[in-house]
């Protein structure tokens, strides 16, 4: 039998989620503390919306006929996943190297904000990732 | 690659989410491994010819890389 990646238990969900709520909540706090109350907002609610996500997402895949993303985030997803997977994040990191070479070149002639330039980065990344794996998987 | 597992598999009266689920893999994989749009790894080449008692060559050809 081929083995999936190891299955994550109920209880390894359960201190991931508090560990990803503890990290933002240093974060946040320290955000608030250095004065930048937007920023910190900013921390809170993308940090909630992650890890309900990822908890909506590691639940479904306990139940049968769960989707890619969900056996992913489960630890139960075959090698066709996993390969996507990586091929998605190879994806991913050209996404953001691409937008780090335009927010250099921005910032350059333009003044941008250091904050903003990292956020147009982070997100090229994430919705390069996940929107590349939702096609991919359903095309491979 | 030109592969004969749907052959094989409609052969033993199998659905694909109970072929994927002997093999320990998602009905999705096993659909596309039938439809050519995914080669697997060797060792689920290999599992799928235990499966079906036969082998590999009798199980995948490469007829297009042949010359």
């Amino acid at each position: 039998m081929i083995q999936p990646t190891k299955t994550k238990s109920l209880a390894g969900a359960a201190i991931g989620a508090a560990a990803g709520t503890l990290v933002c909540a240093i974060l946040a706090s320290a955000a608030w503390a250095a004065g930048n109350n937007s920023f910190a907002t900013g921390i809170v609610f993308g940090g909630a919306v992650g890890i309900a996500g990822t908890l909506a997402l590691f639940l479904r895949s306990r139940k049968s006929g769960a989707p890619a993303e969900a056996r992913l985030i489960g630890g139960t997803a075959d090698e066709r996943e996993r390969r996507v997977a990586m091929r998605a994040g190879a994806f991913a990191a050209v996404a953001m190297f691409a937008a780090a070479v335009v927010v250099a070149m921005v910032t350059a002639i333009w003044s941008l904000q250091a904050m903003a330039g990292i956020a147009i980065i982070m997100y090229a990344g994430l919705f390069t990732a996940t929107g590349t794996f939702a096609v991919l998987v359903r095309r491979n | 690659m030109i592969n004969s597992v749907r052959a094989l598999r409609e052969a033993s009266g199998l659905s694909q989410a109970a072929l994927g689920e002997s093999l320990g893999v998602s009905r999705q994989t096993i659909n596309s491994i039938e439809t050519g749009k995914y080669d697997p790894s060797l060792p689920l080449a290999f599992s799928l010819a235990r499966f079906f008692s036969c082998t590999i060559e009798e199980l995948f050809n490469d007829s297009a890389n042949q010359d």
